[in-house]
């Protein structure tokens, strides 16, 4: 592949040799991988996104019955913009518009942990298996947190707020229009997620290159690396897609399968950017509540994977 | 004229809407005030789902898309 022969001539013609080349040729060769992934995908999606606005899809979830509500809910969840900045406002659109607390809330938390770009770069770097684990537990722990929260009675810690009409008119884009559109918001997110996957393959590279594989067998296989891989994913804040050649790395030295999903999960699903625009929205118990659930299911299916797999 | 975009903090194409606004204004001259509007709360109470939200004089123009300035310029001066 182009890529592997860039990254070889690269490391060949500044004279690399041992760990060094082996770290310098993974970093070349993982970023010109994702980036370029990223470009077609993002581009990709954000077109076919300008035909399913939001308030389309929140018409579209309006009074359907609860188990297809939460499945619906979870799939646009993966679908749905990148920045939590883009879907707290939708959340709030569809609590304000009466769609069941527990369907609002796995949409929520499925649409940092599962996004389309990282479907697609996942299975070229860990493989198809995991990437399908990857998607099917983020998609049952959204359902069970938001399922969970709702039986709890957790709806009652929505900040009140008036949830206006907006009296825009959306006029059908033209297709020139949707691709505008679409240039511009990739555009964005690409010149986004840019640097963290630049240090994320970094990190990645530096652990492939010279990071021992017996202090992972050593010290992150048990049971408990799995809660510390959530109890140092969650206050970290970085995108999934920098997260990943990371997990490939410790993965690749001996880190169990369970752990490393465990990791990616935490670092996407939470975050304190995040907690800091929810709290304008919801009360601390809620917040608590939310963050609970999803660790604790996060947890689970860590340690269930280290079990089976 | 006050013109409000409605982006929460982290939204980058909701600040780069406001500043082509400012743009727009400052080149044309237009009597208006342009502000950005990051609250939550008032995102929802104005029932914005697709950022950023655009509004002129408490007319909300235009959400969820980001139109280049001579569009901008045309939608302010219709409104004039």
């Amino acid at each position: 592949m182009v890529f592997q022969q860039i990254a070889t001539y690269v490391v060949e013609a500044l004279g690399l040799t041992g760990s060094l080349r082996a770290a310098a040729h993974f970093w070349i060769y993982d970023t010109l991988k994702i980036l370029s992934i990223l470009v077609v995908v993002i581009f990709g999606v954000t077109y076919l996104r300008t035909y399913f606005p939001p308030e389309k899809i929140r018409d579209y979830l309006e009074g359907k019955r609860a188990i297809t509500g939460y499945a619906l809910a979870a799939l646009l969840g993966i679908v749905s913009p990148f920045c939590s900045c883009s879907t707290i406002p939708i959340f709030l659109g569809m609590v304000g518009a009466g769609i069941p607390f527990g369907i609002t809330i796995t949409f929520l938390a499925v649409s940092p942990m599962i996004n389309e770009a990282a479907l697609v770069v996942l299975p070229g770097v860990v493989g198809f298996k995991l990437t399908a684990l990857y998607a099917v537990s983020g998609i049952v722990i959204g359902m069970s947190s938001g399922y969970t929260l709702n039986k709890l009675g957790f709806d009652r810690y929505i900040e009140e707020f008036n949830f206006g009409d907006s009296d825009v008119e959306i006029d059908e884009p033209t297709r020139k229009e949707r691709a505008r559109e679409a240039y511009v918001e990739a555009k964005d997110i690409i010149v986004e997620i840019v640097p963290y996957v630049i240090v994320g393959v970094g990190a990645g590279a530096a652990i492939h290159g010279y990071l021992p594989g017996e202090l992972v067998t050593q010290y992150l296989s048990g049971p408990l690396g799995v809660f510390g891989a959530v109890a140092v994913g969650v206050p970290m804040y970085t995108d999934i897609l920098g997260v990943i050649p990371v997990v490939e790395s410790l993965i690749g030295k001996g880190l169990p399968v369970g752990t490393g999903l465990a990791f990616m999960m935490s670092v996407a699903a939470l975050s304190f950017p995040q907690f800091m625009i929810l709290n304008k929205v919801m009360k601390k118990e809620l917040i608590a509540a939310y963050a609970t659930t999803l660790a604790a299911g996060i947890l689970t299916i860590g340690l269930l994977f280290n079990l089976l797999l | 004229m006050k013109i409000t975009v409605y982006g929460p903090d982290g939204c980058s194409n909701c600040s780069r809407l406001k500043e082509k606004a400012q743009n727009v204004v400052e080149e044309n001259g237009f009597d208006a005030d342009v502000v950005k509007q990051g609250d939550m709360a008032k995102l929802a109470e104005k029932g914005i789902m697709s950022t950023p939200g655009f509004e002129i004089d408490g007319e909300m123009v235009f959400s969820g898309s980001n139109p280049p300035e001579d569009q901008l310029q045309e939608l302010i001066e219709e409104r004039l």
